[in-house]
């Protein structure tokens, strides 16, 4: 009942006039992220975080969570209509969504996916609401040992699960982290690797980092890969199923949402795993699997909701324990850092006016969604339709402003460009970039656990094996590395998730 | 040395790279009374990184991975000349304020892909709303020529 008394009051909060419109904007924003291509959620919210700072706190975390879960609804509708997902979390939808679309049934696909991304996405924050308090109390008791450990847990599922080597994902874990410790200690106040210029002192900037690998890389690459002709958009005619089709597709849309929750709740556990989870868990339990990869309905129910589902339930690792699941969360984190608020379990007690109001803009930005997708469903297609050689231009204009912007500087520029060209490479490479990310985010957090972990016990690692709650975390660390390694070596791994940035 | 194997050389470069920042560690202090000093982490990361390059390099000399990096010879144009227009746009900012430098820039990149004459509307256009939307309206302090633009 307490949470409902703080959920209410975060309505009052979040409902203002400013507080929806930004809302909306955010909204809006992400699901032209989502459909256009070229520019992923994380970059997309990377390149607003300047426009943000002279914003209230509560004001920009709506406008860049907006972002965030806009752009889960925008890849659906390109996947669906001419099967090019906007994002990752959608090419799941695009097996399914597009064979209805070819049958004259993409409005059911676009309904079915919207009605399914809603209550997906409200359940989660509905459990959200409710979960996070408890679990935030839980944390409180943590140690540094513990909260590292933790960390560490996070690292080694997006390290263990994501793309076809594991030692390419070691390679950008621990690139992301050296880049992180550029700059001051966090510890200790020494300047370390700045190689002589003022410019790195406060070291690499989070904004100009992430716009780089993930912004211009994205257009390095299109622009190096011969130009794909994009097909006619299906016609959108009827949003809701057939009478018999609302059964297994309520069906569909239960499951997905208990699945993209569990799994969203899991940290480093990308939207891109509970969709595919959904959707073999359809193939499964469907008395005709042959009907997948034809147009089977639930293969865009269950997907769908899962990945929305997974969206609200990926916020609560950062609100409870401060630990991003994906590098779009770890966007959110650095930005909830550079206004002022560090996510994690005080911050329930400690802004509980700033927690509510952003829980509650996420319930009315999801229904926003809903009346934003259903009517307009094939107006938001047409987005597609915008020549890459218009948008690439102006893709890079606003990176270049947001770039410029975080110290009205042209240095964050030149750096954004040079990890856009290092992004070029890894991506060429096929080494992930969200484990690069999430070790820069937490990079200074993961040092200072260490540090005072370690003068706890007078410099012995052996604090780690000592205390019940680490040695449990640690288990389930040895257990994710040990089944990757295996499901690896017999080329079981989930090779399909290749990166992410959901 | 295998000229073509791209992961070969990128295993390289990643060896470098972390052997830079394992030398430049010992600058700093690794431990300081009981408790990790500045040096601590950079060492035992950049030692990490060493060895997973390592292993890198040497799972790409048993199977050698070529990857194209230049897919397309056109496109390279296009990126050679985009970073021609940021140079511009970073040498001309100051002087000749945001306005005129945002112009250029996306006139020399939509040049490639318009009739110059769209690239140009396109390009002033884009330039003067970007401007205002972002320094009246959003308050950024761009910098402005003499003009105020």
């Amino acid at each position: 009942m307490e949470s409902l008394g703080s959920l209410i009051d975060g309505f009052i909060t979040a409902a203002t006039g400013w507080n929806l419109l930004y809302c909306f904007i955010g909204i809006t924003i992400g699901m032209l992220i989502g459909i256009m291509p070229g520019l992923g959620p994380t970059a997309g919210t990377a390149m607003l975080i300047p426009i943000t700072f002279g914003m209230d706190p509560i004001s920009a975390i709506i406008m860049l969570s907006g972002i965030y879960y806009g752009a889960m609804y925008g890849g659906t509708i390109t996947s669906v209509l001419i099967n090019t997902p906007g994002e990752a979390a959608s090419v799941i939808t695009c097996i399914d969504g597009y064979e209805m679309a070819k049958k004259g049934r993409a409005g059911t696909a676009l309904g079915v996916a919207a009605i399914g991304s809603f209550v997906g996405g409200t359940v989660s924050i509905l459990a959200l609401t409710f979960i996070a308090p408890a679990v935030s109390k839980v944390a409180l008791s943590f140690g540094p040992p513990e909260f590292f450990c933790l960390l560490m847990l996070g690292l080694s599922m997006l390290v263990g699960l994501l793309g076809k080597s594991m030692i390419k994902g070691l390679i950008a874990a621990f690139f992301g982290f050296l880049v992180s410790i550029i700059g001051l200690d966090v510890v200790t106040g020494a300047v370390r690797f700045n190689f002589g210029t003022l410019h790195l002192l406060n070291g690499i900037d989070l904004v100009a980092f992430v716009m780089g690998l993930f912004g211009i890389s994205e257009i390095l690459i299109s622009l190096n890969e011969p130009a794909k002709a994009l097909s006619a958009p299906a016609e959108v005619k009827k949003l809701l199923p057939e009478r018999n089709e609302w059964k297994p597709t309520f069906a569909s849309i239960g499951r997905g949402t208990v699945i993209g929750f569990f799994i969203g709740i899991i940290p480093g556990a990308t939207a891109v795993i509970s969709t595919i989870a959904s959707y073999a868990v359809e193939k499964k339990l469907a008395k005709d699997p042959t009907r997948f990869g034809k147009g089977a309905i639930e293969g865009v129910a269950g997907p769908e909701t899962a990945n929305n589902a997974h969206a609200g339930a990926a916020v609560i690792p950062l609100f409870t324990l401060g630990i991003p699941s994906s590098p779009t969360i770890a966007i959110l984190f650095g930005a909830f850092m550079l206004h002022g608020l560090t996510p994690g379990p005080r911050l329930f007690q400690s802004n509980p006016k700033f927690v509510w109001a952003i829980i509650a803009s996420l319930y009315i930005g999801n229904l926003m969604l809903l009346i934003l997708n259903l009517p307009l469903a094939r107006i938001w297609s047409r987005v597609a339709y915008i020549p890459y050689k218009v948008l690439y231009p102006m893709i890079l204009v606003f990176c270049v402003i947001g770039a410029y912007s975080i110290n009205n500087n042209i240095w964050d520029v030149g750096v954004m460009m040079a990890f856009g060209v290092i992004g070029f490479f890894m991506k060429k490479l096929s080494i992930p970039m969200a484990p690069a990310v999430l070790t820069y985010v937490l990079g200074d957090q993961i040092e200072r656990a260490l540090s005072q972990s370690l003068t706890m016990s007078r410099g012995s690692l052996m604090i780690f094996f000592q205390r019940p709650i680490c040695i449990g975390i640690l288990t389930i660390i040895a257990l994710i590395i040990g089944f990757s390694i295996y499901s690896k070596s017999r080329n079981k791994g989930l090779s399909i998730v290749d990166d992410t940035e959901g | 040395m295998p000229k073509k194997n791209t992961e070969f050389w990128a295993g390289i470069v990643i060896l470098l790279f972390s052997i830079a920042f394992f030398i430049t560690s010992f600058k700093y202090e690794y431990m300081s009374d009981a408790a990790p000093g500045p040096g601590f982490l950079p060492r035992w990361i950049s030692g990490f990184l060493i060895i997973c390059a390592v292993i890198y390099t040497a799972k790409a000399l048993k199977t050698p991975g070529n990857i194209r990096i230049v897919d397309d010879k056109k496109g390279l144009k296009k990126i050679v000349n985009l970073f021609l227009a940021l140079i511009v746009f970073a040498v001309i900012l100051t002087t000749a304020g945001f306005t005129i430098s945002c112009a250029l820039m996306l006139f020399m990149i939509l040049r490639l892909e318009l009739k110059w004459y769209t690239s140009l509307i396109t390009a002033v256009i884009t330039s003067v709303l970007l401007f205002l939307v972002f320094y009246y309206w959003l308050l950024l302090p761009f910098p402005i020529n003499s003009f105020g633009f």
